[in-house]
């Protein structure tokens, strides 16, 4: 009989016995990264897709010649710098510093319009020299469709994270939003950042 | 629900911190950018820009998403999505037959491509 209640109690005080969290996070926190690794596993599919159909192909453009590496590497820095003011955003916002926390998430913001703006200017310059979905003139149909696809993808997500960021910073101005929402949100541009060093490695260097 | 502050100070992060951080990943971003230009072996630069990019998701994941507060069971749930990407990489990587001599290439216009001139650039 002791034997199976101290079992019992070995088992309730586990990660795994009940009323607590198996993974140590609130429930919001836990499902945005069960969201995140569950795109991370669309836009992986897409990459690892590309990477076929490069190996398959007789020839493949190359990168350096045809986007300029200039506004690619200046997208990356942006990126990475509003990623950073982000996080600087959750620590302010952990820190119940409310003007502080508005004041990064508009400068995250800012810096995600900017990204999005330099991705519009690149695809209107790649449809300007001929680009389409199926066609292009580098002479590989896949390159121009891979690049729309996947850059249109990310673009999406950057859009879709910049109305989250919007959100929370209204919300956060006017003194109704918690730390924990901030730093949801932040998790979400994080991963932005995330899979765009994937891109910009995979696709636009290698 | 007013932004108050939270009483989980495990995951205090300096902006000390997060500029050195910021300072790392950019010096890592023009490396990768210098990987991109100097005419080196294709494997070579496949090595050095994935070990690359590694580095800066895992100091993106563990400073800026606040990963190396987690509990280890979180950490790793996060990183399957990168072992099943590796996995499904090299269960296609046979199916391209790149080494296969005896693989054909059909243009459109229904000419053979010979193997040497296959994967240039």
């Amino acid at each position: 009989m002791d034997a199976s209640v101290a079992e019992q109690q070995r088992i309730l005080a586990s990660d795994w016995g009940g009323g607590k969290s198996p993974f140590g996070t609130d429930w919001p926190k836990f499902m945005m990264w069960i969201f995140i690794i569950s795109d991370a596993l669309t836009f992986a599919a897409m990459l690892i897709a590309y990477g076929f159909m490069r190996s398959i192909s007789p020839a493949w453009p190359v990168q350096t010649h045809v986007f300029n590496m200039v506004l690619i590497t200046f997208m990356t820095f942006d990126l990475i710098s509003s990623s950073a003011v982000m996080a600087m955003a959750v620590g302010a916002a952990r820190a119940g510093d409310a003007k502080a926390a508005v004041k990064y998430l508009i400068l995250t913001i800012i810096g995600g319009a900017i990204f999005l703006g330099c991705q519009v200017y690149e695809w209107a310059h790649f449809i300007e020299h001929g680009a389409r979905l199926n066609h292009n003139p580098w002479g590989v149909p896949q390159f121009a469709a891979s690049f729309f696809v996947i850059t249109g993808f990310h673009g999406f997500h950057v859009l879709s994270g910049l109305t989250i960021l919007a959100i929370v910073a209204v919300r956060a101005a006017m003194g109704k939003y918690s730390a924990t929402s901030v730093e949801n949100a932040g998790l979400y541009w994080h991963f932005v950042d995330v899979v765009w060093v994937f891109v910009f490695a995979f696709f636009y260097l290698l | 629900m007013e932004l108050t502050k939270s009483n989980d100070h495990a995951h205090s992060t300096s902006n000390r911190q997060y500029f050195t951080t910021w300072c790392w990943l950019l010096l890592m971003t023009l490396f990768a950018l210098g990987i991109g230009y100097v005419p080196m072996p294709e494997g070579l630069k496949a090595v050095l820009l994935v070990g690359t990019t590694l580095a800066k998701i895992v100091l993106i994941g563990s400073i800026f998403m606040h990963l190396k507060f987690e509990k280890m069971n979180l950490v790793m749930l996060t990183f399957s999505p990168l072992l099943l990407a590796v996995i499904l990489f090299f269960m296609t990587r046979g199916e391209t037959r790149m080494h296969d001599a005896t693989h054909q290439i059909i243009s459109h216009q229904g000419e053979v491509i010979p193997t040497g001139e296959a994967h240039e650039k």
